[in-house]
């Protein structure tokens, strides 16, 4: 059968189909275009009103309390809350005081939990967003209910906004998750622990790196600047003195700050994986004593570079040591690789 | 057998593999636009707090430079400008001819480095790593000339101390957060190993100091018809690849490794063309024969600025070139086909890039000439042959529109309205002529990859913007 290419034939339709589409995507494109416009519009427009008047409350309050408000339209309500939201994420102190009685006033709240049960993705972070600035208690349970979604987005957010709310209460909650949620960004884990603050974080986070199976102790070791130095450095000497998985010696040596027993940290030198070897170095140059020194010089020699490098660099960095005596060890090593790091490294400390 | 049956069977081969490209293509431009939907929105979370946290990861910018002189200085001045906490730039000198060096040596006051080099993965041989004593962060590796772009990268891979690099082209034009965006990947999800950014077309743009300064259109046509091009690369090709994490291609122009990653694998191969698709098969295969978890990925956001060719003979180098590339690196990397343990990369994006990427052309130009000569020969009707090809038409201005929407939805780069017409009316007049030409030229990067020809490079004549930009 010949194919019928006739005025009722589908691929006749297809051809006119596809040039109505494309009238009808274009005609989208520049819908969107004039919907941006007049949103750029009204958004320069409610910022030219809004912003001095959030600059002056989180200055002296005043307007907080007492001052008349302009009146906000209902259409400019969700403008108005994200507005608020990005100027009170500036404010520090006193000023979020102010921002949040502002708030109160212009009865952004109850705006917020509203869009927290919609289903729009964006209308809920914002909405987590501001009840978690607001600090509001009464949207705890909803928002614990958010804190395991499978959409990364609002669960860090929840996480973050529950920190907000209270963080002594949060805190216990959202650390096993850290170690479950790892694709959670990393750089808000950070920002959430470290608001917290290490009074807060540093037990828990200790607790549940020494407990924590393999995976979640390794992502949760790199958040080991959240917590306090004494109680990082022992749970490192604990994974390093019970743990053999070499991921997991390496995060510990890398999180601790001192405080190890210097006789396991010079036997890990010697350990057959390198990157073992070159947070061993780290640490020794780092928190290392004098006597701990004899165990860097035979690393200038390692086969692995990186192992050398740190090696060099915590020898050249070392207080007990002067440019005569690097130059003595330069002098004494017989490997022309040991030679050309040490020398590296003194020619970067030099240029620094 | 019976001739009409024959013709007939052609007819609908052609039909049916018009059809199919079109509704792959619609396919990848659904997923990009969840992709993106979903990339915003996460973006948005880190966008509020804007400030460089202590976990962001080091990054070791290296720009391999041969016969750049004019440009260098520049180049390199902007790239010690970006706005990243923890990063340096190498640049790597590859054997040039003129005084590229000497520049860079007044320019920032380069000291010799006695560098314990070492060669994790093969490059030419290197004269003499510098330092300069202005700016901490830079450092220049002068080398005898590999003959390629990836024997420089090499070379700077083997010397950059970050775990991260950014491969950037000596001619791309960056934005000051443009590391900032481009490392988000690897800062959320500890399994990247590789991001690409979009790269968008410099013509017609304003450049100063190195940095792009006003977005705008080229007032040439060639440049103006690749910016559509370009978007529907990007936009929907690539973000749509992303979402299944299929991504084959991250660009020359910028590109954003884990460097163990690429150490392990050997770094890039000198002797290919297309040596950044090459790298990340090969990273697709290699962590798939290991059974690694990883992710390549890539980033919406324009990050990355370019010049396009503006005369018809740049661009038919440039494009059988990739035509070229494109097949070299298929071909060296034809075991991830139908691989069991390939996933997507084996079982989506390989064949969709045998099938419409590298013989795509072939087909196409088949299906045309057929059809015309089909039709003069009296065994289809004139009528069936203008039906075909407004269908191969109205099917690409309706993906060109598509990438426009796309655009619109999410970054609307482009300010003036009269740009967005004028980016509609090149989305329809590509597709008379220009979309057939380069199809022609993408046969011929295909017969000389058949053929074991060498490869053209050309020279790259600079866009108004972009000379008087530097």
């Amino acid at each position: 059968m010949p194919v019928n290419f006739s005025s009722d034939n589908p691929a006749v339709i297809g051809a006119l189909a596809a040039g109505s589409l494309t009238m009808a995507l274009f005609t989208i494109v520049l819908a969107l275009r004039a919907a941006h416009m007049l949103h750029d519009l009204r958004l320069r427009q409610l910022r030219a009103i809004w912003w001095p008047i959030f600059a002056e409350t989180a200055a002296s309050g005043e307007v907080a309390r007492n001052l008349p408000l302009p009146p906000v339209r209902i259409g400019q309500k969700r403008m108005l809350l994200r507005e608020w939201s990005r100027f009170r994420s500036m404010v520090l102190g006193q000023a979020t005081v102010s921002m949040n009685k502002l708030a109160e006033r212009l009865e952004l709240l109850p705006l917020a939990r509203r869009h927290m049960k919609r289903h729009s993705a964006s209308k809920r972070l914002l909405a987590l967003q501001v009840v978690g600035q607001m600090r509001d208690v009464d949207s705890w349970d909803a928002i614990d209910d958010i804190l395991e979604s499978p959409n990364i987005a609002l669960s860090v957010t929840a996480a973050r906004a529950l920190t907000d709310i209270n963080a002594d209460r949060a805190i216990p909650r959202v650390i096993p998750l850290i170690g479950r949620f790892s694709r959670w960004p990393r750089t808000q884990i950070g920002r959430i622990l470290n608001g917290a603050g290490p009074e807060i974080v540093s037990v828990r986070l200790c607790r549940e790196i020494a407990d924590a199976p393999l995976g979640a102790a390794i992502l949760l070791l790199q958040f080991a600047d959240s917590a306090y130095s004494g109680d990082i450095n022992a749970v490192a000497q604990r994974l390093l003195r019970t743990r053999r998985e070499p991921a997991l010696l390496a995060a510990a040596l890398k999180a601790a700050r001192g405080g190890i027993c210097p006789e396991r940290v010079v036997d890990l030198t010697r350990h057959p994986v390198w990157y073992v070897r070159m947070h061993a170095a780290s640490l020794l140059g780092r928190a290392g004593k004098y006597e701990d020194l004899g165990a860097l010089e035979p690393l200038l020699a390692d086969r692995e570079w990186w192992v050398r490098y740190r090696a060099a660099q915590a020898l050249v960095a070392s207080p007990f040591l002067g440019p005569n005596a690097l130059r003595r060890i330069a002098a004494r090593q017989k490997d022309r690789f040991a030679r050309d790091i040490l020398q590296q490294a003194l020619a970067e400390k030099r240029l620094a | 057998m019976n001739p009409h049956l024959i013709t007939l069977g052609i007819e609908w081969l052609f039909f049916g593999y018009f059809i199919l490209i079109y509704v792959v293509y619609g396919g990848l431009n659904v997923l990009a636009m969840i992709q993106t939907r979903r990339y915003l929105q996460i973006a948005s979370l880190t966008e509020a707090d804007n400030v460089f946290s202590t976990l962001d990861m080091p990054i070791s910018v290296i720009v391999p430079a041969y016969n750049e002189s004019a440009t260098i200085v520049t180049v390199t001045r902007a790239m010690l400008q970006l706005e990243y906490p923890d990063y340096e730039v190498l640049v790597v000198n590859d054997g040039s001819r003129d005084d590229t060096l000497d520049k860079l040596q007044e320019e920032f006051c380069l000291q010799p480095f006695p560098e314990a080099y070492r060669q994790r993965v093969p490059c030419g041989s290197v004269r003499g790593v510098y330092r300069s004593l202005r700016y901490p962060s830079l450092r220049v590796i002068d080398k005898e000339n590999g003959g390629s772009k990836a024997d420089a990268m090499n070379a700077g891979i083997n010397a950059c101390r970050y775990p991260l690099f950014c491969a950037v082209d000596a001619d791309s034009i960056l934005q000051p957060d443009s590391l900032r965006r481009a490392v988000r990947p690897f800062l959320e999800d500890p399994d990247v190993v590789a991001a690409g950014g979009t790269v968008r077309i410099a013509n017609g743009c304003k450049v100063r100091g190195g940095f792009l300064e006003h977005v705008g259109l080229s007032r040439n046509f060639l440049a103006r018809v690749q910016v559509v091009e370009y978007l529907r690369a990007f936009l929907f090709g690539r973000m749509g690849w992303d979402y299944l994490n299929a991504v084959l291609i991250v660009s020359g122009a910028f590109g954003i490794f884990d460097k163990e990653a690429v150490v392990r694998i050997g770094g890039y191969r000198a002797d290919t063309i297309g040596e950044d698709m090459e790298l990340i098969l090969r990273l697709h295969r290699l962590m798939r024969e290991e059974k690694r978890r990883y992710k390549i990925t890539f980033v919406p956001d324009p990050v990355c600025w370019t010049d396009a060719p503006e005369d018809l003979a740049t661009l038919r180098k440039q494009r059988v070139r990739w035509q070229h590339g494109l097949a070299q690196s298929l071909m060296l990397h034809k075991s991830m086909f139908w691989r069991r343990d390939g996933g997507a990369v084996s079982w989506l994006a390989m064949p969709f890039f045998y099938l419409f990427e590298l013989f795509g052309p072939a087909v196409e130009i088949a299906g045309y000439l057929f059809m015309i000569c089909a039709a003069s020969l009296g065994w289809i009707s004139w009528e069936v042959t203008g039906i075909f090809f407004c269908l191969a038409v109205g099917l690409g201005v309706l993906l060109s529109t598509s990438a426009l929407v796309l655009e619109e939805l999410s970054f609307h780069v482009y300010p003036r309205m009269r740009d967005l017409f004028q980016l509609f009316f090149m989305a329809i007049v590509e597709n008379f002529g220009y979309r057939q030409l380069t199809l022609i030229w993408r046969l011929q990067g295909l017969y000389n990859w058949l053929r074991g020809n060498a490869p053209q490079w050309g020279e790259m004549r600079r866009s108004e913007s972009m000379a008087g930009g530097r």
